[in-house]
């Protein structure tokens, strides 16, 4: 009987919360914040040329820890106290800059991901991304170097 | 001069990979202060909590290792506090998002236990659930096994693991049975959690529990079984879990505990979040490996989110614990929680 309840209750709180869902929209970015929009650089080697926003989501929120080569991937980011890491939490992640810091810390902490690097300066972690193999990071497109990779078919975002 | 050579080639050697190590090494912490209003004794308390250190170092492309340790108040140790090593895990990336990995973790029985550990600043409320504090669950396994996460569109995550179980030490095992887990959790959708979990031991000899307390067990098998459903989004965030334990011993046969909470909290304007929490746990006549007592509890509170890594949290608290002599406490918390 008490194992009915519980249950009950289990499957009532289900209800809710898929009760709780706005209906799905079709994924695609805001307006960027940054002049020219983003770009998805990466190190040449373990990433594919061109990726949809949604397996782009998936990489960046360290969900993928390999490339398909087996490559491991590396994250590497601008601070979100930068206008960059801040249109970047945003567009990208649909998050505030608070909401993504606070996601990557508890992901750290559970052990589900190695911490992402964190960069002040576009030019620091261009450097990153070219010296550090499977590494993929975020930065502006006016400034982008090396290898950038479409999402969606775009190279700006 | 060879010797010199050799010295200098081990240096450089030792200060490359000391800087590499440091480079994908992190180490952060965790604290609260708090107090708490206890309306029956009509005292006010001031609290310090625990200090959790936390690191994590990737220490070749596929092997990485996590430790938690936690200084705590402890009444019976000389300074008054203990140092306690919570977590340290050696894992092992051999394919794609599986690990093997070794070490001392907290039990994958449950979401509460396998999300938060020991940072305050994620709890949603001040404390962990009744089932917790009355040592339903076993939170620490020290042992082996295998674990996989976001697997395929439905982003399966599942952990096998063979331990020591309970009553060991993190040195050696009380008996010679080990225990096993086996949890399975999927996110179907964004934000959406669902997870169950099955934990298979055969305690005996003497048990040290999470609490400090001691007891003398013989051959009990237990069978503990939990569920949990987690949701948390922009605005709503939802957590149920329920365990169900059985108890089997000879001479009394198969006792079951219920134990479960339901937590529900909306957010108001990005920082703020009332939220409440119910927990119940009900063990059946004559359970004789636990030792708490019938509870109900009814939490209701607000979480202030600072920044993300400053919270603040008011709650209040009414318990009923007991079966024939009810006891009702009522406690007022104020707890601040911060990362660094």
């Amino acid at each position: 009987m008490r194992a009915i309840v519980y249950i009950s209750g289990l499957v009532i709180g289900l209800l809710l919360v898929l009760s709780s869902f706005a209906p799905a929209t079709a994924e695609n970015f805001a307006e960027p914040q940054v002049e020219g929009g983003l770009a998805v650089v990466v190190n040449s080697k373990g990433a594919p040329n061109e990726i949809p926003l949604s397996k782009l989501k998936v990489i960046l929120k360290g969900e993928q820890q390999r490339w398909k080569d087996g490559t491991k991937i590396t994250l590497a980011f601008m601070k979100t106290s930068t206008g960059i890491g801040e249109d970047m939490a945003k567009r990208i992640f649909g998050m505030t800059a608070k909401e993504l810091n606070k996601y990557f810390l508890a992901q750290v902490f559970q052990g589900k991901m190695s911490s992402p690097q964190f960069f002040d300066s576009e030019e620091d972690l261009l450097k990153y991304i070219k010296n550090n193999e499977g590494t993929i990071g975020v930065t502006s497109f006016k400034n982008a170097s090396g290898t950038t990779i479409s999402v969606d078919g775009k190279k700006a975002i | 001069m060879r010797i010199k050579l050799l010295s200098l080639i081990f240096i450089s050697c030792f200060l490359n990979l000391s800087a590499q190590i440091k480079d994908k090494t992190v180490i952060r912490g965790f604290i609260d202060i708090g107090t708490n209003y206890d309306y029956e004794k009509e005292r006010l308390n001031f609290q310090f909590g625990e200090q959790d250190l936390f690191i994590t170092s990737d220490l070749s492309d596929k092997i990485s290792f996590l430790g938690e340790s936690v200084l705590k108040y402890s009444p019976t140790s000389p300074t008054k506090f203990d140092i306690s090593l919570e977590r340290a895990i050696f894992k092992y990336n051999y394919f794609k998002n599986h690990n093997f990995f070794a070490g001392k973790v907290h039990t994958a029985i449950n979401y509460w236990n396998d999300t938060y550990h020991h940072g305050r600043l994620f709890f949603p409320t001040v404390g962990r659930p009744e089932l917790f504090n009355q040592n339903i669950i076993s939170l620490h396994t020290t042992g082996f096994g295998l674990s996989g996460q976001d697997l395929g569109n439905l982003k399966i995550g599942y952990t096998i693991m063979v331990g020591n179980g309970l009553g060991s030490t993190d040195l050696a095992d009380n008996n010679a049975e080990k225990c096993y887990v086996f949890a399975l959790n999927f996110k179907p959708i964004d934000g959406l959690r669902l997870g169950g979990s099955v934990y298979l031991d055969k305690i005996d000899g003497v048990v040290h529990d999470h609490g400090g307390g001691v007891k003398q067990v013989h051959n009990v098998n237990q069978g503990l079984y939990s569920g949990s459903i987690a949701y948390f989004k922009k605005k709503i965030e939802f957590l149920a879990e329920a365990s169900s334990c059985q108890n089997a011993t000879d001479s009394i046969g198969v006792k079951t505990t219920y134990a479960a909470y339901g937590y529900f909290g909306f957010r108001i304007k990005d920082a703020f979040v009332p939220y409440v929490r119910y927990d119940n746990v009900d063990y059946q006549k004559g359970e004789m490996y636990f030792t708490g007592v019938n509870t109900e509890m009814f939490t209701v509170g607000l979480r202030y989110e600072v920044n993300y890594l400053t919270t603040i949290k008011l709650e209040y608290q009414y318990k009923k614990a007991g079966t024939t002599n009810l006891i009702f406490t009522n406690n007022f918390f104020v707890q601040f929680a911060i990362g660094f």
